[in-house]
């Protein structure tokens, strides 16, 4: 059952990657462009999620969309881990003032509840998909950070370790070689985790109208334009987020498939 | 115990500056200038320089922090520019419904998950188990300005039982304490599942078997008991989160808090209302977090400090 589980998890999201690279050639229509007469038009055939308030293709929309919520993911994911792991690193292994104003950093960061700071943050800017990776990364990388940080505290006085320091291997190297690959397990679950949460504030921000630019298909933004429909074509909302769903799912599916695997306990 | 007490709620002011600190420096260091944004590049000199002199921004920025941090401390967070109110008489006003909202959230979460954690580890491997749990992973992945409107379409437009928006009655409380309870009955129930699993295998629960007592007084009597202490420190834990989640789940439901507060003085450039709200979930984020760190630690014999 629990292997099923990060089974299903790779193969919803292996799918959507597969999407979100051929969009261009899987999408039916132009996700932009407008046909009034086919306005709030149901599900039909030729255009299967139907059409939204501008008449556009909601399936080639969402087809879209996947690009936006996973691209921005990734960067948001990718660029946290690497900076969180740099600094995790230089923090547990140098340990003293350095470790210090590093808990001192992580600690202020940690007392706002993510979505919150997110949203305190996208008030004042414009949407655009670089300024919500940023907005993203300016916390992302502080559970990652963290995480790290205890691994090498964990890690640094251990045989292997100090045999490196004995025979003079530089501090980069004992970091990037031996302690690094020692953490991964932790650090791939981690990410995992990290992925659903990012797509689902992405997603908030967007149905805010805080997220990325008004005309770019955006599962979150849909869903809001779909709310305001709600009476009048609940198709609108309904498609996109069931995207939403099936990708957080896989992540978190994978996430706890991971978990299993990497624990010592559940082999 | 006292002496970890009264640290942790020491450690709490310089947290509580820095939070404020960046809720400031937020404002002031995202580029572009908050005249633009408020009144737009058009407005006209006189009026540009006037919101300026208002909002304080012909000031040096490290005065305007001073001024800022010294009216904090004696509760001043500014004017609204949208209405002329104080943004703690606004707070004031609309905390109240947050807090209702929060805690119906909380106790619709707790009556689901609890029982259906228990059922699903006394049924460990069932397909009733299994159900459960992916009810629960469905739960933790929907996001919850989805369910809302679903939970809006079936109940009050096809069903017609429950209102859509407002804060008339009891029932129009129902919809939006589902839509934010339900990731945390998600978490919750899969929370007590495992630490139901892990009593239930306990050497106490064999013996309490073995005595000849039913089935029903071991699992609520005996393991139970035991199993609930990791799951109230995580209630706890999860107050404050659902302050902060209710920001969305009341601009869906049209609800008078502090979350609909946020949002609309956002899109109205109400600054100094945006900085006020953004630092009362935050303060008050740190410090239920706090006191429920201390409280757990009072009550729980088991943590000797």
């Amino acid at each position: 059952m629990r292997k099923w589980i990060s089974r299903i998890g790779v193969g919803v999201i292996a799918v959507l990657v597969l999407v979100a690279i051929f969009a261009p050639w899987i999408a039916p229509h132009d996700p932009n462009a407008y046909n009034l007469s086919l306005k709030f038009a149901p599900p039909h055939a030729g255009y299967w999620f139907g059409n939204d308030a501008e008449g556009r293709d909601i399936l080639s929309r969402i087809i879209f969309g996947t690009r936006v919520s996973l691209g921005i993911g990734m960067a948001v994911v990718g660029i946290s881990l690497v900076v969180g792991c740099a600094a995790g690193l230089v923090a547990g292994y140098a340990g003293g003032v350095i470790d210090q104003i590093f808990l001192f950093v992580t600690d202020t960061l940690l007392a706002f509840p993510s979505f919150l700071f997110a949203l305190a943050v996208a008030a004042f800017l414009e949407p655009s998909v670089i300024n919500i990776i940023i907005i993203l990364c300016l916390k992302g990388w502080v559970s990652y950070a963290r995480l790290v940080r205890g691994q090498a505290m964990a890690l640094k006085n251990r045989e292997f370790v100090l045999a490196e320091r004995a025979i003079g291997a530089s501090r980069r190297r004992i970091c990037v070689k031996h302690l690094l690959p020692n953490m991964a397990g932790p650090i791939i679950v981690n990410a995992s985790f990290g992925m659903a949460g990012v797509i689902m504030i992405e997603s908030a921000l967007s149905f805010l109208g805080l997220g990325v630019p008004v005309d770019t298909p955006s599962w979150g933004a849909m869903i809001d334009q779909g709310t305001r429909y709600l009476l009048v074509a609940s198709h609108l909302s309904i498609f996109p987020g069931i995207f939403i769903m099936l990708v957080v799912l896989g992540f978190n599916f994978l996430g706890d498939g991971l978990r299993d695997r990497f624990s010592p306990r559940g082999r | 115990m006292r002496s970890y007490i009264i640290r942790r709620v020491l450690s709490l002011f310089p947290i509580l500056f820095l939070v404020a600190t960046i809720v400031f420096f937020i404002h002031h260091i995202v580029p572009g200038d908050p005249v633009d944004l408020i009144i737009g590049e058009q407005a006209l000199p006189a009026d540009r320089a006037r919101l300026a002199e208002d909002l304080g921004l012909n000031e040096p920025v490290l005065v305007q922090y001073k001024d800022y941090l010294g009216k904090l401390a004696s509760g001043d967070m500014g004017i609204s520019l949208y209405d002329g109110m104080s943004v703690a008489g606004h707070l004031r006003e609309r905390s109240g419904a947050t807090l209702l909202l929060a805690c119906a959230a909380m106790f619709i979460s707790i009556i689901i998950a609890i029982p259906a954690g228990i059922f699903a580890a006394v049924k460990k491997d069932s397909v009733w188990d299994s159900a459960a749990m992916l009810a629960a992973l469905i739960g933790i992945s929907v996001p919850n300005f989805w369910l809302g409107p679903v939970l809006i379409l079936v109940f009050s437009v096809h069903l017609g039982i429950l209102p859509i928006s407002g804060i008339d009655s009891w029932t129009s409380l129902i919809l939006p304490s589902v839509t934010l309870g339900a990731a945390l009955a998600a978490m919750l129930s899969r929370m007590t599942r495992a630490s139901m699993i892990g009593e239930l295998k306990a050497d106490y629960v064999t013996t309490a078997k073995a005595k000849g007592l039913s089935p029903r007084k071991v699992v609520l009597k005996h393991a139970l008991k035991n199993a609930l202490n990791p799951i109230v420190t995580i209630i706890g834990l999860q107050v404050a989160t659902l302050l902060a989640g209710t920001i969305i789940t009341e601009k869906i439901f049209g609800w008078p808090g502090i979350g609909t507060l946020l949002l609309d003085s956002i899109g109205r450039r109400d600054y100094p209302v945006v900085q006020g709200a953004v630092l009362f979930i935050s303060f008050a984020y740190v410090v239920i977090n706090t006191t429920v760190d201390c409280v757990y630690k009072a009550f729980d014999p088991r943590i000797r400090l």
